[in-house]
């Protein structure tokens, strides 16, 4: 545990409790200035850590002191304990130089921590947006194709009863003719007797001329029963579709009411 | 103390780097996620336009049941007794019989006779009723005839219809 002379620096070894490494730091630091064999602004301190940082250990630091006043070596080489240890020293233009270089880094660092941090936060906020627009988008997805679900199901139905001739066939569909043949009958005419078949009617009417007002449907006298003249009513004509009807962009979610099993599935 | 400091800096730099790295491919798998579901919705929107040149048909006043035969003959009778006895008309004759008809491959059915009597306005409100209730039951013909003292009676013949192969 030995400091050799060293013709162009004062060194000596400092030892440091155990504590944290820049407690370390700062405690040799202290103990390099408060040691120094001539007032501060004469002197020029390097210090050096010789062994590495380890918990629980005393920490050992070299501190070389050179006049400040001449030219200053960059450079001091010692041997403590055995090891040659390279001490550097900087003149105070090329401190200046390396604060101003350091704090220019800094500078730039934080420019680029600052751009990163913004850029994350802007790249948040846009996934956020597309977040919530995909989420909207995909319901409407759903619905549509809930929609088109339905839409299908309802054309296969339509084929289905195409095929099996049921098309028009329901009570709604006789309701339907019975009530236009209520509104359209002639006030002169008591229909005595009335056949539907498929959308076309047959009435058997008691008075004087044609049993409807109208002249929506074809109308044709038949034969004579009993002194009642029958009627042939022609179907009503079928509704005009068009095909692509325009439908909104967004679907609403729509409770179904009508209950499935033997009514109708709808 | 340079060499300290500049293994602390080193560590931090390996530290930052993979800390970015991270969060860059979280991003990038996020990123993966959004482009797959834009996909999906892309297609969606395909089949969408699609589906503008479906025809836009009015809806069936009836449409086929999905139950089987049976289920449907026995809620079919039901239906129709509980429509004649709200709107007042009397059930005469409620019959199924085989199907005289052929139908398509997916579809079952039953024929059916029903035979009421009643005044007009009951006869009406059965009418309403059975209309409202969308039964899967299909007219081939009806007869409406004056029975005297403004009393009607209506023999109904059709057929129950169901979306189900024949079993």
């Amino acid at each position: 545990m030995s400091v050799a002379p060293s013709p162009e620096a004062f060194v000596r070894k400092v030892e440091i409790p155990p504590g944290a490494p820049w407690d370390q730091w700062r405690a040799a630091k202290l103990e390099a200035a408060h040691g120094a064999p001539l007032s501060a602004g004469e002197t020029a301190i390097s210090i050096r850590r010789l062994r590495p940082w380890a918990p629980n250990t005393t920490g050992l630091f070299g501190v070389a002191y050179v006049r400040s006043t001449g030219e200053l070596a960059p450079e001091v080489s010692a041997t403590i304990d055995g090891v040659a240890v390279v001490f550097r020293f900087t003149s105070p233009a090329a401190q200046r130089v390396t604060l101003r270089r350091q704090a220019v880094t800094a500078a730039f660092l934080l420019f680029a921590v600052i751009a990163l941090g913004l850029g994350t936060q802007k790249a948040l906020q846009a996934r956020t947006a597309n977040e919530a627009l995909l989420a909207r988008e995909e319901v409407n997805a759903r619905r549509w194709a809930s929609l088109g679900q339905k839409l299908q199901r309802e054309a296969d139905e339509r084929r289905l009863l195409q095929k099996a001739g049921a098309e028009g066939r329901s009570f709604a569909d006789v309701a339907a003719d019975l009530v236009w043949l209520g509104q359209s009958k002639a006030p002169s005419v008591a229909l005595e007797r009335v056949t539907w078949a498929a959308g076309e009617m047959q009435v058997l009417a008691q008075g004087r001329g044609a049993p409807l007002l109208t002249p929506e449907r074809s109308l044709t006298p038949i034969q004579r029963v009993a002194g009642l003249q029958m009627w042939r009513i022609g179907k009503s004509a079928p509704p005009v579709l068009k095909a692509g009807t325009a439908r909104p962009s967004v679907v609403e979610d729509r409770p179904n009411q009508l209950a499935p099993s033997a009514r109708g599935a709808p | 103390m340079g060499g300290g400091r500049q293994n602390l800096i080193t560590a931090l730099s390996a530290c930052g780097s993979v800390l970015i790295a991270v969060a860059g491919l979280l991003v990038a798998s996020r990123a993966d996620q959004q482009g797959a579901r834009v996909a999906a919705l892309k297609a969606s929107a395909k089949e969408a336009v699609a589906l503008r040149a479906i025809p836009s048909l009015p809806p069936p006043r009836s449409t086929l049941c999905r139950t089987s035969r049976e289920v449907a003959i026995v809620e079919v009778a039901a239906a129709l007794r509980t429509a004649g006895a709200a709107s007042g008309v009397r059930v005469e004759r409620l019959e199924f019989a085989r199907l005289e008809r052929s139908l398509p491959a997916a579809m079952s059915g039953a024929q059916v006779y029903l035979t009421a009597s009643g005044g007009e306005v009951a006869f009406t409100r059965f009418l309403r009723a059975t209309s409202e209730a969308h039964l899967p039951v299909f007219l081939d013909s009806v007869d409406i005839m004056r029975t005297g003292a403004g009393g009607l009676q209506a023999q109904f013949s059709g057929r129950v219809l169901c979306q189900q192969a024949r079993t």
